[in-house]
């Protein structure tokens, strides 16, 4: 952790000495300080936590926490506002819980990092009476709860928001979760069979190899025999499956040339055992079997661990329920988003995400549509108007009617066509799916041919003998298990620098890249829009307290950034009247006594901080009289820059492309110098997949659903932390901290596991032309290929450990 | 030399009861989730231990039941 604060300080720049916040460990600067008892927090959230921690009695959090090494974790998810008493009610529970099981409710948990979360959230329980038992499940952040009564459900979700993670319920589909338990221990289960036949006919193969013979030599190759028919049938099902349904659609696979070795190396072999032959496989054969059993077991449980890692389901309309009115009873309920219907009509309260497509019934309201443009700024929308789902509501209260919902609304066309797009890139094969066709048809073709040359001059035992032997030594090492072994190496390094992975045929395309998008915000900044200056010590007391006063009631962006920005004063609040929202510009309100106005006005100064964006200017009027100034705006996170040169330096073009007003867009491009031709502002999602697309050879980097649709048209897409479930969906590669840093850590990732993979790609094919050619004449026997098969693996097993390793060696190096 | 015959069986035999062991094991899930245990195991020692934590996943005992 130290290391990474290093860099990071490196790359602003300037060498600063921070203060932590004792709850998250984030680097602390002076204007987002708030003190308590001596104790420094980097916000409120963090605050609130760490005192409640402290009254429950549990402070152990931050002991494990300094045992665990670790200095910095997620800040608390903020889902103090949520209510959660929707999920008592049976509509609900309907949706999450199974009749086997009704009392239980199974839980996505956000923010859980290390051991001292899982410590915290096993002690809920202990806490809430409601609460039987739980268990959290930490490769995928998963907690089955279960409850004392069907009418607390919502405590759950209450506590853990007050300890600072969010817990999402999630319909757990019991079928499907109960059918990748049984495949995943039945593949296990395999496996063992496998290698317990596979040691013992190792064993006894040395025995005869070394000299046993007559009624030793005998027995011993029956015992082999009689090991080898549960490998040969049990443990290599799912290849003889696999080659059934690509047999049935017509496509070659590398599993093909692996059912060949396996029946043509154990029926000869059998066949040679009764005809008193001593040219038998089984240890050969059965070695193979295994090896390809444990590299594709380790592949897919490192994927499936990744895969467990996204949020589940629909994030976006998280809230999960919605109020509706039943003209009948001319009153509002709460019904799950699921069930809405065109024609309703619907009343959203202010924070709530837009369930639906609809027309405005209320006066007005102000929506942050940050959704499909990435910006936080709310806009102003009248009766009449169209709102979008997905999209925020920014003030009070609005009452819509829904005029499309799920797949017909647009931000559902968008999900769609971006996800028709992912897939249709996932079907092309990759490189290594068409080295795996071409060799298995050269085997082919090869065995075929010599059979018949061998046949013309050494008769048909020979011939039997030599194409056997060729066709166990040319077994496609390199492709069937090489290939999955490398891939699932570089899945877990990459995972345990903070990538997660979901394709890792990307490895295939990153040396190729030459055109770098960023999306701007929330990507090369911070997309926390908060108030760079204000000079409040001129300010008296009283007027600061008015405000203050005034953007509590609100809760636009602006007015939060305020009231956090305030958070530290002691002020008394005086009663607000008047309260209202000026027509796209601020909020003003009456307190002691006076008329007090926030309203943003246009603002061309260039900003002095080297890593802030100003957004805009906020001047606040006390009776129409200029009282103060607030300047507003975002800043580049604090690697942007160092990232973007580095980039540079390696040859590869950068672009912003962004949702963003131009001066913004601008502001970010000047500071990363990145010329105005590479800079793309005001753009739809729609437009922003078409650029992206465009050029070619492109990485996408983005964080919002807005970029969704760039991140799948993109050759390689890479969501960041914070990014909305559905752009997540669809990239190739997720970046789990929040430091641009990583993306470099990926390219460089990209490059060793290429190079491993043609290195072994390259060992393979020279290591099966001269064996191939030796067992052709019949230089090969049942010895030889004892000893060769399982070398050229470990061969290839070291090459792929040394690209980790060297990976590991260059980290280190960029460390220091 | 029947002795041989004797060590050998012995030794499959061993490795069956292990396989065996084995099968078992997987079957009751617990190679379900290799993560979580380890941390909680961990801190059950260090730090007070009697929570409500059902450590045997309630999935599990249903799928054994079967």
């Amino acid at each position: 952790m130290a290391n990474t604060t290093a860099t990071k300080e490196e790359a602003s720049g300037k060498v600063l000495q921070y203060e932590r916040c004792i709850h998250c460990g984030e680097e602390l600067d002076s204007s987002n300080v708030i003190e308590s008892n001596g104790k420094l927090f980097c916000c409120t959230g963090c605050r609130t936590v760490y005192e409640l921690l402290n009254t429950l009695g549990l402070d152990n959090y931050y002991k494990i926490r300094e045992s665990l090494n670790i200095s910095k974790t997620a800040a608390p998810q903020d889902a103090s506002g949520e209510d959660y008493g929707y999920l008592n009610s049976e509509s609900f529970r309907d949706l999450y819980t199974t009749e086997a099981n009704p009392l239980r409710m199974n839980f996505y948990v956000e923010g859980i990092e290390c051991a001292a979360c899982l410590w915290l959230i096993e002690k809920i329980p202990d806490l809430v009476p409601e609460i039987e038992t739980l268990s959290l499940n930490m490769s995928n952040n998963t907690a089955a709860v279960k409850f004392t009564s069907a009418e607390k459900f919502s405590s759950f979700p209450e506590m853990a928001g007050k300890l600072g993670y969010k817990a999402h319920p999630i319909k757990t589909d019991e079928d499907v979760t109960k059918l990748k338990k049984r495949e995943n221990r039945r593949s296990l289960i395999r496996l063992s069979v496998a290698a317990v036949c596979a040691g013992n006919i190792m064993l006894l193969s040395v025995a005869i190899y070394s000299g046993a013979r007559g009624v030793f030599e005998e027995h011993f190759t029956l015992l082999n025999l009689i090991l080898t028919l549960p490998v040969m049938t049990y443990c290599s099902l799912p290849f003889y499956k696999s080659v059934l349904g690509s047999l049935r659609v017509g496509r070659a696979t590398v599993d093909i040339p692996i059912v060949f070795v396996i029946l043509a190396g154990s029926l000869i072999s059998v066949y040679n055992f009764f005809t008193g032959s001593p040219e038998v496989y089984f240890d050969s054969v059965t070695m193979f079997v295994f090896l390809l059993l444990v590299s594709r077991y380790f592949l897919k449980t490192v994927q499936g661990r990744l895969s467990g890692r996204e949020p589940l389901g629909k994030n976006l309309f998280s809230s999960n329920r919605v109020l509706v009115r039943d003209d009948v009873a001319k009153q509002f309920f709460f019904q799950p988003v699921e069930s809405l219907e065109a024609g309703q009509k619907i009343k959203l309260s202010m924070g709530d995400r837009f369930p639906a497509d609809g027309r405005l019934l209320s006066l007005d309201a102000e929506i942050n549509l940050s959704v499909l443009t990435g910006e936080n700024i709310p806009q102003t929308v009248l009766r009449g108007e169209s709102v979008y789902a997905g999209s925020l509501l920014d003030s009070n209260e609005a009452v819509l009617e829904v005029t499309g919902t799920g797949s017909s609304t647009r931000i559902g066309r968008i999900l769609e066509e971006v996800e028709n797009n992912y897939r249709s890139r996932i079907s092309l094969s990759s490189s290594s799916d068409k080295y795996a066709t071409i060799f298995t048809l050269a085997v082919g073709i090869i065995a075929f041919a010599s059979f018949f040359t061998v046949y013309s001059f050494y008769g048909t035992s020979q011939a039997f003998e030599r194409t056997i032997a060729f066709i166990l030594i040319s077994c496609p090492c390199a492709f069937v298990f090489i290939l999955p072994l490398s891939l699932g190496l570089f899945l877990k390094s990459a995972s345990d620098n903070g990538i997660l992975i979901k394709d890792p045929r990307i490895f295939d395309k990153l040396p190729g890249i030459k055109n770098i998008f960023f999306d701007k915000t929330g990507t090369l900044t911070n997309g926390v829009y908060r108030i760079l200056s204000w000079d409040t010590d001129k300010l008296p007391a009283e007027d600061l307290a008015a405000v203050l006063a005034i953007e509590r009631v609100s809760e636009h962006p602006v007015a939060r950034a305020v009231v956090a920005y305030l958070s530290g004063e002691e002020l008394e609040l005086p009663e607000v009247s008047g309260f209202r929202h000026v027509y796209s510009k601020g909020v003003e309100g009456r307190a002691g006594g006076h008329l007090y106005s926030l309203t943003a006005e246009k603002d061309e100064r260039p900003p002095n901080e080297i890593n802030e964006i100003i957004a805009s200017r906020i001047v606040i009027r006390k009776d129409g009289e200029w009282l103060s100034e607030i300047l507003l705006g975002d800043s580049l996170k604090v690697d942007a820059k160092f990232v973007s040169d580095e980039l540079k330096n390696r040859g590869y073009k950068l672009f912003i492309i962004s949702g963003d007003k131009e001066t913004n867009v601008r502001q970010v491009a000047e500071k990363l110098q990145i010329p105005s031709g590479g800079i793309f502002w005001e753009e739809t999602p729609e437009r922003k997949s078409r650029i992206v697309r465009e050029h070619g050879r492109s990485m996408m980097i983005g964080d919002g659903l807005n970029d969704a649709g760039a991140l799948s048209s993109s050759d390689v897409g890479v969501a960041i932390q914070g990014s909305v479930g559905e752009s997540m969906k669809v990239s190739d590669a997720y970046i789990l901290n929040n430091d641009l840093f990583t993306i470099l850590d990926l390219i460089d990732h990209g490059r060793v596991i290429h190079e491993t993979v043609r290195r072994n790609t390259a060992f393979s094919i020279t290591y099966n032309v001269v064996a191939g050619a030796f067992a052709l004449a019949g230089f090969i026997n049942p010895l030889a290929a004892a000893v060769l098969m399982p070398l050229s693996s470990v061969l290839l097993i070291v090459s792929s450990i040394y690209g980790q390793h060297k990976l590991r060696l260059k980290k280190r190096e960029a460390r220091t | 030399m029947n002795i041989i015959f004797l060590t050998l069986g012995v030794s499959i035999g061993i490795a069956l009861i292990f396989l065996a062991a084995f099968i078992w094991a997987a079957g009751k899930g617990q190679y379900d989730d290799l993560e979580t245990p380890g941390h909680r195991m961990l801190l059950e020692d260090d730090y007070d231990t009697d929570t409500k934590t059902d450590t045997n996943n309630d999935n599990t005992k249903e799928d054994s039941d079967k």
